[in-house]
C-alpha cells in the first residue's frame, strides 16, 4: 500500500495536481484498493463522480503493482473511458434483474441466462469490472455471484485472472472455486506464475495458506 | 448310563439291600440301607414332554448346600441314591421357568425309591410384524430379518404418518403420542409374543433396539391406541428396556418421522433383545418406510386450486371454473400476489396395505405460496417439506416435476424433471427424496433452453383408448412452423396473437411477416433458428422419452408453439404464442391455453391442429385465455393450477426394482 501511495505522489507531483484534489483522490483510491463492501463502492462512486483519471499510477502493468491493485486500478481508470456507459448498462441489469422476474415463474435469477445476457450485450467489455466487483462485493446473493463467474467463465482473459486467484483464496464454495479455476486456466495468463505467487504473499499477510488448488496452477508440469 | 438303566439298576441295589437287611439275625451287621430318588422334569405346557438337560440338585429340606447334582437325560429323568433322609429337589433349565422349579421336604425312607415331578416349562418371546402386508401382524416369523421388494416377498411396512389426525396442525408423526382420531390406524404394528404359558422369571429383561441413528427416522409407540407414548424415536432415544415381560402379547405401534430421503435409505432394523438371567437371545425385523409417490395426469382428479388475485385474474378464474366444473371437479381458490399455484407444492401419496392417504410436499420454493402446502393438512392429508427454501432455483418448483402415466415395469409411472443448469441445479435434496422413494424411478430431463425451465411447458400426457393407454404431447415449434408456411402463400396477409401484447410491444403480426421480417424488434431468421435450436433440445426430450418408456412415434403428439428469447436471459426460450403443452388436464378434460396462433377464416391454425391430433382420443379440448394474466409472465395454464388426484392404492411393494 505503501508503495501504491508513492506512486500516486509521484503522479500527483509529475501531473501538478492540485493538493487538496490530491489529497481527496489519493483517499478514494486508497480505499479502493482496500476496502469491501459498501465502502469499496462507495469509494468507487465518489471517484466516478470526482475523480481524475489523471491522478492514477499510469501504466500499473509497467510497475510493481500487485496485480489485483493495477486490475482494480485499471477498471477506475476505465470508469472515465466511454465503456463506463456499459458499465453503468450491465450493473443496472444485475441490480434490476430481481425485481423484472418477480412476477414470473422464475424464482432467481439465472446464472447461465445472465452469463449469456452479459456477453451478447457486452462481450469481454464489462469482464473486468465484473471481476473486480466480484471480489469487492460482500453481500451478494448467490444467484448474482454464480451470474459474474459463469460469465467470467465464458469471456476467460489474463486480466480477470488477478481477481479470480483473490476469489479461489478466499471463497469456501467448491463449486464457485471450480468455475473459478476453469476459468483462470482459460485465460491462458502467461503471468499467471507472478500473479499466483503474488497471491501468496498476500495470504501470508492474513496468516492464511495459499489453497493447495492455485498452487497447483502454477506447477510445472 | 441313562436314567432308565440307573432306575432299573437301583432298584435291583435297593431290593438287594432290603433282602440282605431282612435276612440277618439280630445281633447281626448289616450294611447300611440303600435308598434311591427319581426325578422326572416335564413340560406340561408342552404337553408333558420331557425336559432333557434339566440341572437337577439335592439340598437339604428347607435348604441349604448343594449335596448333589445331576443332569435329566433324554427321557427328562435323573436318579439320585441319597442317603435316608428330607431333602428338597430342585431343577432349572436355560429358557425355562420356573427358575429353579423346586419340591422341599421330599422324605427318602430306608430303602425307598420315591419319585419326585419337577415341572418346567419354556418360555421364549419372539417379534411377529406384518412381513407378509396383508394388513395384519403374522403367526410366521420366516424372512423377518429382510426386506425384499416383489409380489410374495417379506418385509414390513411403516408410514412416514404425516396427516393431522389429532387437529394440531401440525403432522402427526411430529410429536411423541399416538393422536386422536384415527391417528392408530396410520401406526404400524408389531407385537411381541410369548411361547409358554407363564411370565418368566422377574429377572429376565427384554430390550427393543434401533440401530444408533435411526430413532431419528422411526418411532416406537407403546401401543397402537390414542395417546400411546414413544418408547423409542427423536425423544427417547434408540433402546428402550421393557417393564416387564409379563405379558402373553404386548402389541407396538411403529411410524416414520420421514420418508426415505438424502439422510435416509427407508429402512429400519429393530431388534428385540431377551436376557434370560445369564443367557441372551437376539431378534430382528426391518421395516421400510411407504413411498412418497405422485399421481399422473391420467388419474382421477377432485379438486383443482388456483391463486384468487383478485381482479387481475377473475375474468380466467371464473372461465377455469366453468371448464373445471364441466370436467367433475370444484375449484379451490386462495387468495395470494403469487400466482404460480403449479409451482408451489405437489401432491402425492402414501399408502400401507390397510390404509392410504394423499401427502402434499412443499418443494424448496422461496415465494409466498410456499404457505399453502400445509394449509390442506388434515386427517389423511399428509404433510411434508423437501429441501431449504434458501436458495432456491426456478428448477425447485414443482411445475418442474411431473409424472408419467403407468408404463411397462413402472406401474405407477415415472416421474420426470429438469435437473437444472449449472449452478442452477434443482435442490440435491430434493432429488435424492424422489430417487429415493424408487417406485416410479425418476427421469430427467433436459429443459435447459427454456428460461423458465420447467418440463411443464413442454410436455404433457393425455389419455387414450389404443397403444399404451396414453400420449405424450410435446411442443412443437417445427410443427408451428410447418402450418406456418404451408399457409404463406395462400393467407400470408393473416394475422397471428391478434390483439395481443409483451411488455416489449405488440405481438401482432402476419404470418407473412413472421416468416419473412420477424416480430418484437427479433428478425425472423434468428427467430427461426431460434426455434429451430429449441427444437433440437425438445428432440433430446423426445428420444429420452423413448428410450426411457418405451414409446414410438406414435405414441407422440406433436404440439404447434413458437419460442422467443427471453429478455434477461435471451439464450433462453419463452413461448411465443401461448404454450398449449402447458395445459391443465383433469378427467380428460384438456384445458389448453388459447394458443393465438395465425387466424384463417376465423379459426386459429394452431388450436384446430391441436384438436385434430386429439380427436381420436378419449378426451375433450377446452381453450381458456391466459394471454395477460400469466402467458406475458412467462406462464400458462397448467402453472397457474394445481390439482388434487385420487391414485389408485399401490401395492408399490410388489414392484421390482
Amino acid at each position: 500500500m505503501i508503495f501504491v501511495r508513492l506512486l500516486f505522489a509521484a503522479c500527483i507531483l509529475c501531473e501538478a495536481q492540485v493538493p487538496e484534489a490530491g489529497s481527496k483522490m489519493e483517499t478514494l483510491v486508497d480505499k479502493a484498493l482496500n476496502s469491501r463492501g459498501r465502502e469499496y463502492f462507495e469509494a468507487e462512486r465518489a471517484y466516478r463522480l470526482a475523480g481524475d483519471l489523471s491522478a492514477l499510477p499510469q501504466a500499473p502493468s509497467a510497475t510493481n503493482m500487485d496485480p489485483l491493485s493495477a486490475l482494480i486500478l485499471q477498471v477506475l481508470r476505465q470508469w472515465k473511458q466511454p465503456e463506463a456507459q456499459e458499465f453503468d448498462q450491465a450493473l443496472e441489469y444485475l441490480d434490476t434483474l430481481p425485481a423484472r422476474i418477480a412476477n414470473t415463474p422464475i424464482t432467481s435469477p439465472s446464472p447461465s441466462g445472465i452469463s449469456g445476457y452479459l456477453s451478447m450485450h457486452f462481450s469481454w467489455r464489462v469482464a473486468d469490472l465484473m471481476a473486480v466487483h466480484l471480489i469487492k462485493q460482500t453481500d451478494w446473493p448467490q444467484w448474482r455471484v454464480s451470474g459474474v463467474l459463469l460469465y467470467l467463465r465464458e469471456q476467460a482473459r489474463p486480466s480477470i485472472t488477478a481477481a479470480l486467484i483473490r476469489f479461489v483464496s478466499e471463497t469456501q464454495d467448491k463449486r464457485w472455486i471450480a468455475v473459478a479455476l476453469d476459468t483462470i486456466r482459460a485465460a491462458q495468463d502467461p503471468d499467471l506464475p507472478a500473479k499466483v505467487y503474488a497471491e501468496e504473499r498476500h495470504a501470508a499477510t492474513k496468516s492464511r495458506p495459499l489453497p493447495p488448488a492455485l498452487k497447483e496452477l502454477v506447477k510445472p508440469r | 448310563m441313562s436314567a432308565a438303566a440307573d432306575r432299573l439298576l437301583a432298584r435291583t441295589d435297593i431290593a438287594k439291600a432290603k433282602a440282605a437287611a431282612a435276612a440277618c439275625v439280630l445281633p447281626c451287621k448289616s450294611d447300611p440301607p440303600v435308598q434311591a430318588l427319581d426325578v422326572r422334569v416335564r413340560d406340561t405346557f408342552k404337553g408333558g414332554t420331557p425336559v432333557p438337560n434339566a440341572d437337577v440338585a439335592i439340598l437339604p429340606a428347607g435348604g441349604g448346600a448343594v449335596i448333589l447334582t445331576g443332569q435329566t437325560d433324554s427321557s427328562g429323568d435323573v436318579i439320585f441314591r441319597l442317603p435316608v433322609g428330607s431333602y428338597q429337589v430342585t431343577a432349572r433349565k436355560d429358557w425355562h421357568g420356573p427358575d429353579p422349579a423346586s419340591q422341599d421336604n421330599v422324605n427318602v425312607p430306608a430303602y425307598g425309591f420315591p419319585v419326585v415331578n419337577l415341572v418346567l416349562e419354556e418360555i421364549r418371546y419372539h417379534l411377529h410384524t406384518d412381513a407378509d402386508r396383508d394388513g395384519a401382524v403374522d403367526a410366521s416369523r420366516a424372512g423377518l430379518d429382510k426386506w425384499e421388494w416383489g409380489k410374495g416377498k417379506k418385509g414390513a411396512i411403516v408410514y412416514a404418518n404425516n396427516d393431522d389426525d389429532g387437529g394440531r396442525s401440525s403432522p402427526d408423526n411430529t410429536d411423541a403420542v399416538i393422536n386422536t382420531g384415527n391417528d392408530p390406524d396410520d401406526i404400524a404394528p408389531f407385537e411381541i409374543r410369548r411361547v409358554g404359558p407363564h411370565d418368566p422369571p422377574a429377572s429376565w429383561e427384554g430390550f427393543l433396539e434401533v440401530a444408533a441413528g435411526a430413532e431419528q427416522f422411526i418411532r416406537i409407540f407403546d401401543s397402537r391406541s390414542a395417546g400411546a407414548n414413544e418408547l423409542i424415536g427423536p425423544a427417547t432415544g434408540a433402546k428402550f428396556k421393557l417393564p416387564d415381560l409379563k405379558f402373553s402379547k404386548r402389541e407396538f405401534g411403529i411410524e416414520a418421522v420421514r420418508y426415505a430421503d438424502s439422510t435416509w435409505d427407508g429402512e429400519a432394523m429393530l431388534t428385540f433383545t431377551l436376557n434370560a438371567n445369564g443367557p441372551t437371545a437376539a431378534e430382528q425385523a426391518k421395516f421400510r418406510v411407504a413411498p412418497w409417490m405422485m399421481p399422473n395426469h391420467l388419474d382421477a382428479a377432485t379438486e383443482v386450486f388456483v391463486v384468487d388475485g383478485g381482479a387481475f385474474n377473475s375474468r380466467y378464474r371464473s372461465d377455469l371454473n366453468t371448464m373445471v366444473t364441466a370436467a367433475g371437479c370444484t375449484l379451490n381458490e386462495f387468495a395470494s400476489g403469487d400466482i404460480w399455484m403449479q409451482d408451489c407444492m405437489e401432491i402425492g401419496f402414501s399408502n400401507l396395505p390397510s390404509t392410504g392417504m394423499h401427502a402434499v410436499m412443499r418443494n424448496p420454493r422461496n415465494r409466498p405460496l410456499k404457505v399453502f402446502a400445509k394449509t390442506l393438512l388434515k386427517a389423511d392429508f399428509g404433510y411434508h417439506e423437501q429441501g431449504s427454501l434458501v436458495p432456491s432455483s426456478t428448477f425447485d418448483s414443482t411445475g418442474n416435476l411431473e409424472c408419467t402415466p403407468p408404463v411397462k415395469n413402472f406401474p405407477w409411472g415415472r416421474i420426470y424433471f429438469g435437473p437444472g443448469r449449472v449452478l442452477e441445479e434443482m435442490d440435491d435434496e430434493t432429488k435424492a427424496f424422489l430417487k429415493q422413494q424408487i417406485v416410479q424411478k425418476p427421469i430427467e430431463i433436459d429443459t435447459n433452453f427454456l428460461a423458465v425451465g420447467h418440463v411443464d411447458e413442454i410436455i404433457t400426457f393425455v389419455k387414450a383408448s389404443d397403444r399404451k393407454g396414453f400420449r405424450l404431447l410435446l411442443a412443437s415449434p417445427k410443427r408451428a412452423y410447418t402450418i406456418l408456411t404451408a399457409n404463406k402463400a395462400a393467407h400470408g396477409s393473416e394475422k397471428m396473437m391478434i390483439g395481443r401484447s409483451f411488455p416489449a410491444g405488440s405481438a401482432e403480426v402476419t404470418i407473412k411477416d413472421f416468416l419473412d421480417v420477424g416480430v418484437l424488434g427479433q428478425s425472423a431468421a434468428s427467430i427461426k433458428t431460434f426455434n429451430d435450436n429449441a427444437q433440437a433440445s425438445i428432440d433430446g426430450v423426445r428420444a429420452t422419452f423413448k428410450a426411457e418408456l418405451g414409446l414410438s412415434e406414435p405414441d407422440i403428439i406433436d404440439v404447434p408453439g413458437l419460442f422467443i428469447p427471453n429478455a434477461d436471459s435471451p439464450t433462453f426460450a419463452d413461448a411465443l404464442t401461448a404454450g398449449m403443452v402447458n395445459m391443465l388436464v383433469v378427467n380428460g378434460h384438456c384445458i389448453v391455453p388459447k394458443p393465438f396462433g395465425p387466424v384463417v377464416g376465423g379459426k386459429d391454425l394452431f388450436e384446430e391442429d391441436l384438436k385434430s391430433s386429439l380427436s381420436s382420443l378419449p378426451v375433450t379440448v377446452s381453450f381458456l385465455d391466459d394471454w395477460d394474466e400469466y402467458h406475458v409472465k412467462l406462464g400458462e395454464v397448467h402453472c397457474s393450477s394445481n390439482t388434487l388426484r385420487t391414485p389408485t392404492r399401490a401395492k408399490w411393494w410388489e414392484f421390482k426394482p
